[in-house]
């Protein structure tokens, strides 16, 4: 194993008491999962076992900041489950010792977890799912390298690497934001909001859709989300495709020729349509 | 041009300290240029700690403004980790660095955040002592040397957990000659790795290549006990240890290619921290004066 794989392993011990002791009852069963040498494995056990509990915040402070990552889903669980033991459980979940040791995004990882069976609520709520979307789509946006410079295609369209298309329950949107609104308007801050047992805005039930596009701004550091026009949402959830097939698209949701055209320039003049990029992107997309 | 021919180019620093992203706004903590101008001996330059993620504060803002010098002092980049060096982040760094113009780029050679480069994924952690990871640090060195055109020097990170079959002092050692670089030597860092292992805190020094120690950080730090198991918190308190005195004195005598010493106390009032830099500037001082005698 190199000496990476190896100390991913130490950041987990450093996140899940739970483990370490595990680790140090019975190394063998523990450890089965993990390709490290006899000699690495010593390393682990001669620690002191008590040098991996030294700062047990340390897990607050990164829930924290995933929290204010998904402030409305995170209120949800907490509303279902009447606690927050759900939440550090996190801690202890495949998601977050994958996410560790394959080098993961903590907030993909974290939006998996709340995907999870366990953290479903009790009975079924659509708007718990698709609101766990949206802030998954918010973070993914706030984490992508925008304005890269690389080779592009010269007749694929891409939705803009700004921009992310949803298509949810109608009122998902109207509703998150309310939910938003309340913690974002509390006193003791939107963290300790997301926390509190409070009730929430429900989804009023209904069988209509509706496209969300969120676009992030780089000048301020920012999203807008947006209830799209059904033709328009369509239209963008078409892409990848190339200039014609968008042209055929605008074209069967009703634009005339010149019409489409017009469409297709306007969206990529808007930035919300791009050249799709030839080359792949780096790692760290 | 190997590192001894290349450091001839470096600035004499002196004493200066540390301040990163806000630092300045905790209440009561001293304020860099006003000391700078009532005290230039004690804070002569400013060592930068930079998130790119963050950009610069007001306070280095003004200080580079002013043309006083600095050095960049990194806060996230994992150098025994090749992916973690990308073209976004090197673009970043050149950036900034345009506009510190730092004397060289400095940092823990230890692991700044888990996984990529992302909010909640930061910590800081020694790296694994082996030979492997030593060969790793050194590339990652020589990388960002050659894409920023700055030297770079390693810090010994530090820590509570040390895993691996080198003892931290000779896996430097091994960094600084594959890289051909020098170190930036952390006394309270040492001094918390010494205690950790149950030695005095010199040990090791006497083999440690001191001619390539160009910057040495003091820093205060407090004793704490878990459960039994006794530990420092490198917290930059008021208090310097005195095994991390006993260090500094050693290495400032002996360290020929000394350029600059941090004091990192940039959460503290100066009137606390004045003793502190009354003794560092009057080390190193008599070390200057000896080696020129020399």
């Amino acid at each position: 194993m190199s000496a990476l794989q190896l100390q991913r392993i130490v950041v987990r011990m450093l996140y899940d008491p739970a483990f370490v002791a595990q680790v140090f009852a019975d190394p063998e069963a523990a450890l089965q999962y993990e390709e490290l040498t006899a000699q690495e494995r010593s390393w682990l056990l001669a620690t002191d076992q008590r040098s991996y509990m030294l700062d047990p915040l340390r897990p607050t402070r990164t829930l924290t900041a995933l929290i204010e990552e998904f402030p409305v889903a995170v209120h949800q669980v907490v509303q279902c489950n009447s606690s927050h033991a759900h939440l550090h459980a996190f801690f202890r979940s495949a998601s977050f010792h994958r996410c560790i040791q394959q080098r993961g995004s903590l907030a993909e990882a974290f939006s998996m977890y709340l995907l999870s069976e366990d953290l479903q609520p009790r009975p079924a709520d659509p708007l718990f799912t698709q609101v766990v979307q949206l802030e998954t789509a918010l973070a993914q946006l706030r984490r992508r390298p925008h304005g890269r410079t690389s080779t592009v295609s010269q007749d694929i369209l891409t939705l803009a690497s700004t921009a992310v298309l949803l298509h949810t329950t109608a009122g998902v949107l109207t509703c998150y934001h309310a939910n938003l609104d309340r913690l974002q308007n509390d006193p003791d801050g939107l963290v300790a909001a997301a926390l509190k047992i409070t009730g929430m805005h429900t989804l009023q039930e209904t069988a209509a859709h509706e496209w969300l596009l969120a676009v992030w701004h780089a000048e301020t550091e920012s999203a807008t989300l947006e209830v799209l026009p059904a033709a328009l949402g369509s239209l963008l959830a078409t892409a990848p495709a190339t200039r014609q097939v968008l042209r055929n698209t605008a074209r069967s949701l009703g634009a005339d020729v010149e019409e489409a055209e017009d469409i297709i320039a306007g969206l990529l003049a808007d930035g919300l349509l791009a050249y799709a990029e030839l080359a792949p992107r780096s790692s760290c997309d | 041009m190997d590192f001894f021919t290349r450091l001839s180019a470096l600035p004499m620093l002196g004493l200066g300290v540390s301040t990163e992203y806000g630092a300045i706004d905790s209440p009561g903590a001293l304020d860099p240029l006003r000391i700078h101008a009532q005290y230039p001996d004690y804070v002569a330059f400013l060592e930068v700690g930079v998130e790119v993620s963050r950009g610069l504060d007001q306070l280095a803002g003004q200080w580079v403004q002013q043309g006083l010098p600095t050095t960049y002092h990194f806060l996230d980049v994992n150098l025994d980790e090749p992916e973690d060096l990308d073209q976004h982040w090197l673009a970043a760094v050149r950036a900034i660095a345009t506009r510190l113009k730092p004397a060289w780029l400095c940092g823990d050679a230890g692991l700044w955040h888990f996984g990529r480069r992302e909010r909640g994924h930061m910590l800081l952690l020694p790296p694994i002592l082996t030979a492997a990871s030593a060969q790793a640090q050194a590339g990652g060195i020589v990388q960002l040397r050659e894409a920023t055109g700055y030297e770079v020097f390693p810090e010994n990170p530090p820590g509570q957990l040390f895993l691996g079959d080198m003892p931290l002092l000779e896996y430097f050692a091994q960094v600084l000659e594959q890289a051909d670089t020098g170190m930036l030597l952390d006394c309270a860092h040492l001094a918390m790795y010494q205690r950790l292992q149950g030695h005095p805190p010199l040990h090791g020094l006497d083999n440690f290549p001191l001619d390539r120690v160009v910057e040495i950080h003091v820093a205060g730090g407090t004793l704490r006990e878990h459960e039994g198991f006794a530990w420092i918190d490198d917290d930059h308190s008021r208090h310097v240890l005195q095994d991390t005195w006993t260090i500094f004195t050693h290495v400032v005598e002996r360290a020929p290619q000394l350029r600059a010493v941090v004091f990192e106390c940039e959460r503290q009032a100066f009137e606390v921290m004045r003793p502190g830099f009354r003794r560092l500037h009057r080390s190193l001082t008599q070390a200057r004066r000896g080696a020129q005698r020399a």
